[in-house]
């Protein structure tokens, strides 16, 4: 099981790395739209997670403080891009209030969470649920218009699909893990899901990098 | 229920939903994507349909004018000179003015011979198109009818141009048939985005619960729909009658 933890923690590693390359490669096929973020975002988790990585194995230290800084740029940056994407003004207004309600969320775990041993796990949930509520208004802004024609070449729809996919897999493991660990193997089975669920997430970026076309 | 109970259910239920969510998001796009192509190829054989009539009704316009012309012009001054040469017979001076009147008629009989030209036709320009249509109104002294062109001429694409010139000689027509005006003026606005085109009349006007008027107006405005056109008509018991058409570009 312990081969399996590594290799699949390897794999993910790599294809963040894979995926932030290719992302730069075709940058300037988004570089004129808000997705123009995506290369930032894919920096900040590669980085994120080797310098997680490196404390852990290295140093032995508690690497929370460090996720909890990068989960507000993760999901703040997601959310500007699909405030961005999205033309009606109605969902842009809930995305607003979403984010404003997440940075609040978030400024309330810095108060009551102990941020250097802790995750910000009511923070993180939020913003992933405010994240799948983006996207699911995303989904019905293109299928309220004639984007869904050329859907399959469209970037932000692969990345979403990712998203989607992780997150309401993620989300029940994330509440599982934080309120019924214990540790046993019966908890391997949900991190090989969660691996996988990033696997599938990150091989839903690469369609939407390789089938992409120019859109302004 | 127990923790080992919890997540053996989420470790079964997780890739079953993501599974369903996976079928129903594609089956929801491909619906949408099917539905929007049909949408699309209902609104190109409606377009095609209504371009192929405009094209036939503008010919039989064609046709009516020529009749028109033929008689009323052509006709007129054929008789004139028919008159004039046998009156040159008792009076050899006035064979100057017979010439001068079959001159004048074969000068008709050419402008009407390069008007209805099919390649000529498709080769001009909406304000050519209109602005022919005006000089015939007033050689023929159907109405007095004024063009003006504002902005720099854009140039739009042939079938679309068919559809506006329909729309504006329909309107042209019941002006001449029905509104008993007396003067024309059409005016043709060149902007960025859009060709904004308005044709108004003094003539009697009409009510718009005229269902027979209605008929016709639900044809133009059916007309101006699919070429991405707003058309507005007004009009009000003896005031005449204005027609606004706006074609954006794009």
């Amino acid at each position: 099981m312990n081969a399996l933890f590594e290799s699949l923690q390897n794999a993910h590693i790599a294809l963040y790395a894979i995926v932030f390359v290719i992302s730069v490669v075709k940058f300037p096929l988004y570089k004129n739209s808000a997705l123009k973020v995506l290369p930032i975002i894919l920096f900040l988790t590669l980085f994120t997670e080797s310098l997680g990585m490196y404390i852990k194995f290295v140093y032995a230290l508690s690497n929370t403080i460090i996720y909890n800084i990068y989960y507000f740029f993760y999901f703040s940056l997601f959310f500007y891009v699909f405030k961005e994407v999205i033309e009606e003004k109605r969902f842009k207004k809930y995305i607003k209030i979403g984010l404003a309600l997440y940075c609040l969320i978030y400024l309330g775990d810095w108060f009551y969470t102990d941020f250097m041993n802790r995750g910000f796990v009511i923070s993180y949930i939020a913003g992933a649920t405010i994240l799948v509520f983006c996207i699911i208004l995303y989904y019905i802004s293109i299928l309220q218009s004639s984007l869904v024609l050329v859907v399959k070449n469209d970037l932000l729809f692969w990345v979403s699909v990712g998203l989607f996919l992780f997150y309401i897999g993620y989300i029940p493991i994330k509440i599982i893990r934080t309120w019924f660990y214990k540790q046993d193997s019966f908890f391997e089975i949900l991190l090989v899901i969660q691996f996988s669920l990033i696997i599938i997430m990150y091989l839903f970026f690469l369609t939407g990098f390789l089938w992409m076309k120019k859109r302004s | 229920m127990d923790e080992k109970e919890v997540i053996v259910i989420a470790a079964i239920a997780i890739p079953v939903t993501l599974v369903i969510i996976v079928i129903v998001l594609f089956s929801v796009f491909s619906r949408r994507k099917n539905r929007l192509l049909q949408e699309q190829e209902r609104a190109k054989k409606a377009f095609d349909r209504e371009l192929a009539e405009s094209q036939i009704e503008i010919r039989e316009e064609t046709l009516r004018n020529i009749s028109w012309e033929l008689h009323d012009n052509i006709g007129q001054l054929m008789t004139l000179a028919k008159i004039q040469s046998q009156m040159a017979q008792e009076r050899p001076e006035l064979l100057s003015e017979v010439s001068e009147t079959i001159g004048t008629g074969i000068d008709e009989l050419r402008a009407l011979s390069k008007l209805i030209n099919p390649e000529a036709l498709k080769s001009l320009s909406l304000r050519e198109a209109v602005s022919l249509e005006i000089e015939r109104f007033n050689r023929l002294k159907f109405i007095a009818a004024n063009l003006k062109v504002e902005g720099t001429e854009i140039p739009i694409e042939g079938n679309i141009q068919i559809i506006i010139f329909r729309i504006l000689q329909e309107f042209f027509s019941n002006t001449i048939k029905h509104s008993r005006a007396s003067t024309l003026d059409v005016v043709l606005n060149y902007s960025e985005t859009f060709l904004n085109i308005s044709a108004g009349d003094n003539g009697v006007g009409f009510d718009k619960s005229d269902k027979f008027m209605g008929i016709g107006l639900k044809n133009m405005e059916t007309r101006a729909q699919l070429i991405n056109s707003t058309l507005k008509i007004d009009s009000e018991k003896d005031k005449g009658t204005t027609l606004h058409l706006q074609y954006f570009y794009i």
